[in-house]
């Protein structure tokens, strides 16, 4: 089964993403900060795809995930939020997360881009 | 209507300018923010007719805050509904206090993503929610008029921004239109 982290300080957030997702069948784990959500990845190998907003208190969600780029691990984050601004979505592009949704977000669009990301990457040939 | 501020920065500089249209900008921003949010979660909304028959609100179930700032601008926007409207919004059953501080950080994103196409770029923080029951003295003097909005039931919205430009207000040329995504977009890089 795979494991969704949702990162949110919204408890409604976590709990219409939970609500879109229930049909894709993956456990979804809750963190409700750029901390918890930074701890949850740190200590869970098993978790296969975070979704992750920006403000929050104790730590947004672009320094966490700038955080877990210096740590190495990797997992796809895709950020949910209200925010827009082409400047931001460029940082978070660098740090390493592979989408963006502006809230409100449309569930059948939600869980079309997690089955996406969910997807087992081609392996690359070596030349 | 939106609260404006002009005043001059503390240093020798330039005194802000009011930019022509401004107040009208971030007032059809605001008034359009509120509705679009509100549809989005089922519920209509439409601004009174007539702003004056505002009436303080007696039954202002919570209060969600966001602040922002730009610079040379300082602000934060309130929303606040009655206890049935924001009721209705919330298809999760959750707190009122959780989900009027979303529904202000999902209005003032609105709000931002409008004034960005503008040229008007403004950082926002967390939203902060304080119980109606504790602002209802405060809100419901005859001169803290918000923009109110009322729903099909007789339920009530009210948005209060205040936005304070010391200096000379920054204007930039506003991103290309499909760099800016929409509500409900999502991008896959």
């Amino acid at each position: 089964m795979k494991k969704i982290l949702v990162i949110d300080d919204s408890e409604t957030i976590r709990q219409q993403v939970k609500h879109a997702l229930a049909a894709t069948g993956c456990e979804i784990i809750e963190a409700v900060d750029g901390i918890d959500g930074l701890e949850k990845l740190r200590a869970m190998n098993d978790l296969d795809i975070a979704l992750c907003d920006v403000n929050m208190p104790r730590m947004n969600g672009l320094d966490m995930i700038a955080e877990l780029q210096r740590t190495g691990r990797k997992i796809p984050i895709l950020m949910l939020t209200t925010e827009g601004q082409p400047s931001l979505i460029k940082r978070a592009r660098e740090a390493g997360a592979k989408g963006w949704i502006v809230k409100p977000f449309k569930p059948e669009l939600l869980v079309a881009a997690v089955i996406k990301l969910l997807e087992p990457r081609p392996a690359v040939a070596s030349a | 209507m939106v609260k404006l501020v002009f005043r001059s920065a503390p240093d020798p500089g330039p005194v802000s300018e009011t930019p022509a249209g401004l107040q009208s900008v971030v007032d059809a921003a605001a008034g359009d923010a509120a509705v679009e949010l509100f549809r989005a979660y089922g519920v209509t909304i439409a601004p009174l007719a007539n702003p004056g028959d505002h009436k303080p609100m007696v039954d202002l179930a919570a209060l969600g805050i966001v602040r922002f700032t730009a610079p040379a601008l300082t602000g934060m926007a309130s929303l606040g509904a009655s206890t049935d409207t924001l009721r209705r919004s919330n298809g999760r059953g959750t707190s009122d206090r959780d989900w009027v501080a979303e529904l202000a950080n999902q209005f003032v994103g609105r709000f931002k993503l409008k004034l960005l196409r503008a040229g008007f770029e403004l950082w926002s923080m967390a939203p902060v929610t304080v119980s109606g029951r504790l602002l209802a003295t405060a809100v419901s003097q005859p001169q803290f008029a918000p923009m109110t909005f009322r729903d099909s039931r007789g339920g009530s919205v009210c948005v209060w921004i205040e936005i304070e430009v010391i200096g000379a207000l920054k204007i930039t040329t506003p991103p290309a239109g499909g760099e800016i995504p929409g509500e409900g977009e999502v991008i896959l890089f």
